[in-house]
């Protein structure tokens, strides 16, 4: 297996996993009825940036330039979380929504960010000069994951247009603002 | 907010359906705006309401 093969092996297992911590967001926001604010959805937002460089590398081919698209939108996310994290830092403060192993979800955020820029700089390192650009056809495995991912960035979008409708979202929302006026506005006709 | 998702949205199809440049050029779009809507976040100071 050529470093190029095992580039590509690693780009779609970190697509699949950042279509995993997307999906599992939203487990949690419908399940247990948590709306993420406004800072959770720009983080997720990161997530998806991030994704998007993985993506391009999977469909056209492992290039520096997606890597850069990649670091971009973890350099962003990031800065989301540590803006969240410090919002909750002073003392007393029980932080927003609850904490998963010890750490509150803006705080894991920011760990996998810093993460994703830690493991970008080793597939640079593993990106063969002479190779790269070249196209890989995806599997079927590979092929399923650009779909999930597809469906967790749209399935985002439609949260996000029912949570907060054309305007800005609220900063600590209670309800589904644009479903609601929705059946407000059904109910009055 | 939901702005940042569309162009993410309309990336990842220009990415799926084989168009290199734009596809990248709305990836860099969407980070642009990503960072513009923590600024406003930040700052409460930019004219948008997305």
């Amino acid at each position: 297996m050529n470093l190029q093969r095992i580039a590509f092996s690693l780009n779609t297992l970190a697509l699949a996993l950042i279509t995993a911590v997307l999906g599992g967001a939203f487990v949690e926001q419908l399940a247990f009825g948590e709306l993420p604010c406004p800072l959770c959805l720009l983080q997720r937002a990161g997530l998806i940036a991030v994704g998007l460089g993985f993506l391009l590398n999977l469909r056209f081919g492992i290039q520096p330039m997606h890597y850069g698209v990649t670091l971009l939108g973890a350099l962003v996310g990031a800065a989301t979380s540590v803006r969240q994290i410090l919002l909750h830092i002073a003392p007393g403060d029980p932080g927003y929504s609850k904490a998963v192993f010890g750490f509150h979800l803006y705080t894991w955020s920011f760990l996998s960010f810093v993460g994703v820029m830690g493991g970008v700089a080793i597939l640079l390192c593993l990106t063969d000069k002479y190779q790269s650009g070249r196209p890989i056809s995806p599997g079927r495995i590979t092929g399923l994951v650009m779909l999930a991912f597809l469906a967790v960035v749209c399935g985002n979008l439609l949260s996000t247009l029912l949570e907060c409708g054309f305007t800005q979202c609220p900063a600590d929302p209670v309800g589904y603002m644009w479903l609601e006026s929705l059946v407000r506005t059904i109910k009055t006709y | 907010m939901y702005i940042v998702f569309l162009l993410a949205v309309v990336a990842t199809l220009l990415i799926l359906s084989g168009r290199a440049r734009i596809a990248v050029a709305t990836s860099l779009l969407t980070i642009a705006v990503l960072a513009g809507l923590l600024v406003h976040h930040m700052t409460d100071k930019l004219p948008i309401s997305l």
